[in-house]
């Protein structure tokens, strides 16, 4: 199964929020969609769910178009953590209404998990705390069943234990390449470890799509200095400085072969050492913001 | 997971040498069964995927057992380093003593770095 993305727009009050965003999205794939807020994140999950009606492009699973075929829809699983309608309700209601909704859903599964967090079918979810509403909505969206399930925002703002318990339910339900996965931050660094892919949405659309894996496994961030006071011109072709600091250089070098290794090393540096990279160094050289000047999404 | 060592390596590369260290140091005995992909992935909070690919390279350089449908388990016996890593060791092994050099550091430190480095698990 695979749902495409297609030349998707949408405006809201005469305003451009998505324009042509495209994707490829299958099951077994957790996929980061990070953005800054206002980036239209949001906007774009409910764009796909048609909670939102798109102003052009498509949505289809299997090549089956949303718009046209809706019985599809039931591929996708979107609850909407900012305007949930079942505030009032019990849990036990909610999932009778899910129910309806998602042939497929997981009965068993919701009650055992929420039973893990001491969550009672009697509870009504506006009694709970933030973060217990946080997984009531991860385990609705993940015992839909629907193959494709968004996320919007779902560690914001929880403590450690919550996020733990979120992440382990994510990955559980990816782990059998039955369920993809889609979760939108505005900080990459909490989809560190947990996304296959990073979709950055920038300026109305997706501007970049990134195996972090690969990524991290070609980069290399390097310290160096030169005895020359001029920096060599290969160090200026091959990586992205990120700092100089009299002659200590800080660069990038996205992908680091043996073959630069070699010829780094022939022009003999002082000094040559290896720094831990985090994503966020990967993330600056995209948008030629030197260190210091932090820019998230 | 946090091993400040190898901070800068992808995620499946930690992982592998975090389990290659277990082995080493005896906490992974030879014939013990791995967790399966999943439970793996929840404990150490990784994507599946990363998992599975540390299980294959662990696989492919025979410190894990696939017995089918059994599970992973650490392999019985050691494995014998390939030619090809054992070049690729000898290449990078020879990178890091230039810098050492470079770096003025004496030989009896660098023996015991060594001998404490190999010592675990020995």
């Amino acid at each position: 199964m695979k749902l495409t993305v297609s030349g998707l727009d949408k405006r809201i009050a005469g305003r451009a929020v998505l324009q042509d965003v495209a994707l490829d999205w299958q099951p077994g794939e957790i996929i980061g969609l990070v953005g800054e807020n206002g980036a239209g994140k949001t906007t774009l999950m409910r764009t796909l769910v048609n909670q939102y009606l798109p102003d052009g492009g498509h949505v289809a699973v299997d090549g089956h178009d949303l718009a046209t075929a809706p019985d599809w829809r039931v591929n996708l699983c979107y609850v909407d953590p900012s305007q949930v309608f079942f505030t009032g309700n019990t849990l036990r209601a909610i999932v009778d209404d899910y129910a309806v909704a998602y042939p497929g859903f997981d009965r068993q599964r919701f009650f055992a998990a929420a039973a893990d967090y001491d969550l009672a079918p009697n509870r009504r979810f506006r009694e709970l705390s933030k973060g217990y509403q946080a997984v009531v909505v991860v385990l609705l969206s993940l015992c839909s069943n629907a193959p494709f399930v968004m996320l919007d925002e779902p560690f914001d703002g929880l403590d450690l234990f919550i996020r733990e318990a979120i992440v382990s339910l994510t990955v559980d339900a990816v782990a059998d390449g039955k369920r993809g996965l889609l979760i939108a931050s505005h900080n990459l660094l909490e989809l560190d470890g947990i996304a296959d892919r990073i979709l950055f949405l920038k300026r109305h659309t997706i501007s970049h799509d990134y195996r972090l894996e690969d990524l991290r496994e070609k980069a290399v961030k390097l310290q160096l200095v030169f005895k020359t006071a001029k920096l060599p011109d290969l160090v200026r072709e091959a990586g992205r400085i990120l700092n100089v600091q009299g002659r200590v250089v800080t660069v990038l070098f996205k992908d680091y072969t043996d073959e630069l290794d070699a010829k780094l090393r022939a022009l003999e540096p002082v000094l040559i050492e290896q720094l831990p990279l985090d994503l966020t160094d990967l993330f600056r050289s995209e948008y030629d913001h030197t260190e210091g000047g932090v820019h998230h999404a | 997971m946090d091993d400040a060592r190898f901070t800068h390596l992808a995620y499946y590369q930690r992982l592998v040498l975090q389990i290659k260290q277990q082995v080493t140091a005896g906490i992974l005995a030879p014939g013990e069964k791995l967790p399966s992909v999943r439970d793996m992935a929840k404990r150490s909070q990784l994507n599946p995927n990363t998992v599975a690919k540390a299980y294959k390279q662990l696989e492919a350089d025979r410190v894990i057992e696939v017995r089918p449908g059994l599970g992973s388990f650490i392999a019985t016996s050691q494995p014998a380093p390939q030619q090809a890593e054992l070049a690729a060791l000898r290449q990078r092994f020879a990178a890091l003593t230039v810098a050492i050099k470079a770096a003025g550091v004496d030989p009896a430190t660098v023996r015991q770095w060594l001998d404490e480095e190999m010592g675990d698990g020995q």
